[in-house]
């Protein structure tokens, strides 16, 4: 007896702006008639917060469709709160300037990796690969001058055509206990670096002796307070892609980056890798 | 762990493994059926004539146990090609492009050839990059050359046998 292989069910995620380019549509037609002959995955519903995506949602396809009425970190949790609550296996994320190559998203899931992206170039000069290393001072610089065709384990990479599996906020979650700041924010924290005691209540964020502190509280004691784990946040200057890198890294789990997915991001033409090409011949001195 | 070489050993296996030797070019490693945990090819591959790359690729595939790795590297051809543009020609550019004498090189591989190569061979890339490996002339000195490295698998399917 044969037995049929499950093919995993991935949803798409889009949360940005409110107008794209027609070549974004046709990207995104490509790409899912590209799967759905392929064969290898289902796509489960496109999950589009603050994209013009028409509000018909025939055959339930089209799941959580809003217009934008808040910043990208809230329209990711959004995304991601109707992910969680339903059953698909893996989240596709892209932005509505970003177009994947066609078999973007089974080529990502056959990897194996539970959080992995395709590359997407900034869209002025400098053209670099929207993915990224932590430099020793905890910033961070963007990855390039790999090998096309590498695939490599990086520190932060932009949510324009990302990959994760359910099992990364799962172990996310797991993984944080979820306290409400001062000044009512919520803040994610390692359990491993939750230290129990007397601190003081109430206590305003200051700076003692160099180390900064704040009360908090536990979000869970507060039984009226419903609000989803805070997966991400534009938060000190940083897009709100960073932060969930860094609550992935937290619970052992970091991005990989496919160079062979090149996407194209459109604002008024295309960046592609031809862009990238030329920085790279320009930094070598060939060109 | 069960681990074989085919071709050099550069690479330490871990430690408490039971190693098995291959030629870079020997073909009978495929007559072992899920045998092997890890299999290392470093730098053999160019050693290989093109028409028997495929056939040994299929034949580590199948001495592979599900789940088991390969982890192959060869010379950066991508590297080769710039100081070759850059007529920076040195010891170990002619090296990465010709082999020496104890190994004369047929082919020189991208990153992106290598890659579709194991993918042919229906591996699953799990790891692609560039490293700086050390190796040591004939005379005995210490030369360092730019490779691409990879680290792929044999995949088990839901119902237990590979994929």
């Amino acid at each position: 007896m044969v037995s049929t292989p499950i093919k995993p069910v991935v949803d798409i995620g889009i949360a940005c702006n409110i107008y794209q380019s027609f070549q974004f549509w046709t990207g995104l037609v490509e790409l899912i008639l590209s799967e759905e002959r392929a064969g290898n995955i289902i796509i489960g519903k496109i999950r589009a917060i603050g994209s013009a995506l028409p509000d018909h949602n025939k055959n339930s396809i089209v799941g959580n469709v809003v217009k934008r009425l808040s910043l990208t970190d809230a329209n990711r949790q959004e995304i991601t709160k109707g992910f969680l609550d339903d059953g698909a296996d893996y989240l596709f994320w892209m932005d509505d300037d970003t177009v994947p190559p066609q078999l973007a998203i089974s080529t990502l899931v056959k990897s194996g990796h539970e959080f992995i992206a395709g590359v997407y170039y900034m869209p002025s000069e400098t053209c670099y690969p929207i993915a990224y290393k932590r430099e020793k001072s905890n910033l961070y610089s963007p990855v390039y001058k790999y090998p096309i065709g590498a695939l490599l384990e990086v520190d932060a990479v932009g949510f324009g055509c990302t990959l994760t599996k359910r099992s990364v906020f799962e172990k996310i979650m797991a993984g944080h206990t979820v306290y409400v700041r001062y000044d009512g924010t919520l803040l994610p924290m390692p359990n491993d670096r939750i230290f129990e005691g007397n601190a003081p209540v109430n206590l305003a964020p200051m700076i003692k002796d160099g180390v900064y502190m704040e009360s908090v509280r536990k979000q869970s004691d507060d039984e009226n307070d419903k609000r989803p784990f805070p997966f991400f946040a534009l938060e000190n200057g940083r897009t709100e892609d960073y932060y969930f890198c860094e609550l992935a890294e937290h619970v052992g789990v970091k991005p990989y980056l496919d160079t062979t997915v090149q996407c194209s991001h459109w604002k008024l033409g295309a960046t592609t890798i031809d862009n990238y090409k030329k920085l790279i011949y320009e930094s070598e001195n060939i060109l | 762990m069960k681990v074989a070489y085919v071709g050099n050993e550069i690479f330490l296996p871990p430690e408490d493994s039971e190693v098995d030797k291959y030629a870079f070019n020997d073909l009978s490693i495929g007559e072992k059926e899920n045998e092997y945990d890890l299999i290392y090819s470093t730098n053999s591959l160019p050693e290989v004539e093109r028409k028997d790359v495929i056939a040994l690729l299929e034949a580590i595939y199948k001495a592979l146990k599900p789940g088991g790795e390969l982890c192959i590297a060869v010379p950066s051809a991508e590297y080769a090609g710039l100081q070759l543009y850059k007529n920076n020609i040195d010891e170990a550019l002619l090296f990465m492009l010709y082999g020496n004498s104890q190994g004369n090189y047929h082919c020189c591989y991208t990153m992106l050839v290598l890659r579709s190569l194991l993918e042919r061979a229906r591996f699953v890339i799990k790891h692609a990059r560039n490293i700086i490996m050390e190796l040591t002339n004939p005379a005995g000195e210490k030369i360092q050359i730019p490779v691409n490295e990879i680290i792929c698998t044999k995949l088990e399917a839901q119902d237990g046998n590979t994929v």
